[in-house]
């Protein structure tokens, strides 16, 4: 299931991940043209929800690595997991916290299981391989920010999912590509 | 032929309206509520079930609800803390697929309860912005904390018997420590910063009153057990230390205190005694427990405690050596955050006898395995402060007007002894 679920879901992110503001859900996109990347091709998710403080805590890091995701020619999208996660919902916690990179909702869990996210926030980065198949580099939390859970520092010190973005763009393997992420739990719908 | 074989919802196992909706309803639903501090509501059945597995995880790890106390101390008034039969009753419940059971009296939901007018209501005139991202620390300081001045205009003494403080962002505002200065020094402080308030630590005097607590998440309101108050001198100003969280966005604080008074003669001033360490200095990588004794010189009916300290420290505690040698412990916090702390008010007062001995420990942990250590990256943990780089404060009441005058002479004295070099 997992790879036919991630090839339905990359599809549908090419209709979700492109243009800046967008709202746009899994299950309702029109657009199946398959998503054609180029080797080399960069692909960031980030796993969140509007009333995980977890999550809300790092939108400001999250604008920044979209900023930064996009100077370097890459993709970034926030996928709401909660289910009951309207546009409107997604809409106005994006102009609350100044978020204006594109958003997925994805109340099916299509994006979900198919990458296997467990928590918000939690981070994925896939790369375009030479091969033409889309591959995990990168999953796991965005930085040191959160200890564990209920412990959190002033600041964060470790930037993880910054180094896993500029290494993959580079081509290199992430050192450590899978990182526990720390935050709510999503609940699965199946 | 009648045995117990029923639907899945008649278990024996919990459910949701069997025993569930009780215990978030008590535990959880004073925060969890519509226009509440926590981040989502938690009063229906969908709520709860949407979050189970989160929710299971954070009641077993006992970082929900938040509450430090630990079994050892003096009975406290508003236990927080979840009973080990209702964490595994949530464990079990989410375990066995979450089942709804059958439907009977709904627990009342949690909503905001009205009480009595406040006689005073203080309110900053202008926001303070707060920002949306922490910063690095500076100067072996914390950040995230922000302290309001708000002139009382009291021409007379104030006897003060309960407070309830609002917050304009109250998912952000975690604990707030309240004083009352009459000497002018916050003000001073005040006015020397731009914009509404300073970044200050409540250090404004060090005379055992004026503090008048402080509250917490769960908690937002203080109110004295009968026959106390916290004493307010003419012409005062109510300061508000408030440590904050910031939340991912900038958020207004338009903070507002609300204070109740009484005019009975036969009230007592709650006076504080402070349980300190003036100077500490922890290497990088070292734990550290340090002590402060000091003996009471009257007989004090204590009603709380409110702990004060970094996260650097990890557990502290505060124990009582009566004049005969017995012994026990007042407050316990096996495991100390900062963010959680409050004032912590007794279920009864208790007297301790002129002679008690109070002794107060602190763990200090300058690691990396304390995940609540600020200061990272690591290195030599050093501060001092007046009123103690680490702190328990010990809020009671001598018997009468002429032991209470002994009371206050002998902590201004020890207070005073404490600032000389060693």
């Amino acid at each position: 299931m997992s790879k036919i679920m991630l090839l339905l879901s990359l599809v549908l992110l090419g209709a979700g991940c492109t243009s800046t503001g967008r709202v746009s859900a899994t299950g309702e996109s029109s657009s199946m043209a398959v998503l054609s990347g180029q080797p080399g091709d960069v692909v960031v998710l980030i796993f969140g929800s509007p009333d995980c403080p977890i999550s809300n805590a790092l939108a400001p890091e999250y604008e920044r690595l979209y900023e930064h995701t996009a100077d370097r020619g890459g993709r970034f999208c926030l996928v709401h997991a909660r289910p009951d996660v309207t546009a409107d919902v997604a809409k106005q916690h994006a102009k609350a916290y100044k978020l204006s990179m594109p958003i997925i909702l994805d109340p099916d869990h299509d994006l979900v299981d198919a990458l296997d996210a467990t928590v918000t926030p939690e981070a994925v980065v896939l790369v375009f391989d030479e091969n033409g198949k889309w591959k995990k580099r990168y999953q796991g939390q965005i930085n040191d920010l959160y200890a564990s859970l209920g412990n959190r520092r002033n600041h964060a010190t470790q930037f993880w999912l910054r180094d896993a973005i500029d290494v993959s763009f580079d081509g290199g393997e992430v050192e450590l590509a899978y990182r526990k992420p720390i935050g709510c739990y999503i609940e699965r719908r199946r | 032929m009648f045995l117990a074989v029923g639907t899945p919802e008649e278990a024996a196992g919990p459910t949701w309206h069997g025993e569930i909706a009780a215990i978030v309803a008590t535990h959880c639903g004073s925060c969890h509520r519509d226009d509440g501090p926590a981040p989502f509501t938690l009063q229906r059945y969908e709520d709860v079930a949407g979050r189970a597995n989160f929710i299971e995880a954070v009641v077993r790890e006992r970082l929900m609800p938040p509450w430090l106390p630990g079994s050892a101390g003096l009975p406290i008034r508003d236990h927080r803390g979840l009973p080990e039969d209702d964490i595994k009753a949530i464990t079990d419940w989410v375990r066995a697929g979450k089942p709804i059971g059958t439907a009977g009296a709904e627990p009342a939901t949690v909503k905001a309860t009205a009480g009595a007018a406040p006689d005073l209501r203080l309110a900053m005139p202008e926001p303070w912005i707060m920002p949306a991202e922490g910063g690095e620390n500076w100067g072996r300081r914390q950040r995230d904390k922000r302290t309001f001045v708000l002139p009382m205009n009291n021409a007379e003494a104030l006897k003060v018997t309960a407070l309830a403080y609002a917050s304009e962002a109250p998912q952000a505002v975690h604990a707030v420590t309240f004083l009352a200065d009459a000497t002018g020094t916050a003000r001073y402080t005040d006015d020397r910063e731009v914009g509404p308030g300073h970044y200050m630590t409540g250090d404004v005097r060090d005379r055992p009153t004026g503090v008048m607590g402080g509250v917490g998440v769960g908690m937002r309101s203080l109110a004295l057990p009968p026959g106390f108050h916290w004493e307010v001198e003419p012409w005062s100003e109510a300061v508000m230390e408030v440590h904050y969280r910031p939340t991912g966005r900038e958020q207004h604080l338009r903070e507002s205190l609300d204070l109740w008074f009484t005019d009975d003669p036969a009230s007592r001033p709650v006076r504080t005694m402070v349980s300190m360490v003036r100077q500490v200095s922890v290497d990088a990588e070292e734990t550290q427990r340090v002590h402060d004794t000091y003996t009471l010189p009257v007989d004090v009916d204590i009603i709380g405690f409110t702990p004060r300290a970094t996260g650097v420290i990890t557990s502290m505690n505060l124990n009582a050596t009566w004049p005969d040698g017995a012994s026990r412990v007042l407050l316990d916090i096996p495991d100390y955050d900062p963010h959680w702390r409050q004032a912590y008010l007794l279920e009864a007062p208790v007297r301790l006898p002129a002679g008690t001995r109070i002794g107060g420990s602190w763990v200090l942990e300058n690691t990396l395995d304390n995940a609540r250590n600020p200061f990272v990256p690591l290195e030599r943990y050093v501060t001092g402060r007046r009123t103690g780089a680490v702190a328990i404060l010990l809020h009671g009441a001598a018997a009468d007007a002429a032991e209470d005058a002994q009371l206050r002479r002998w902590h201004s004295d020890l207070m005073m002894a404490r600032q000389r070099p060693r």
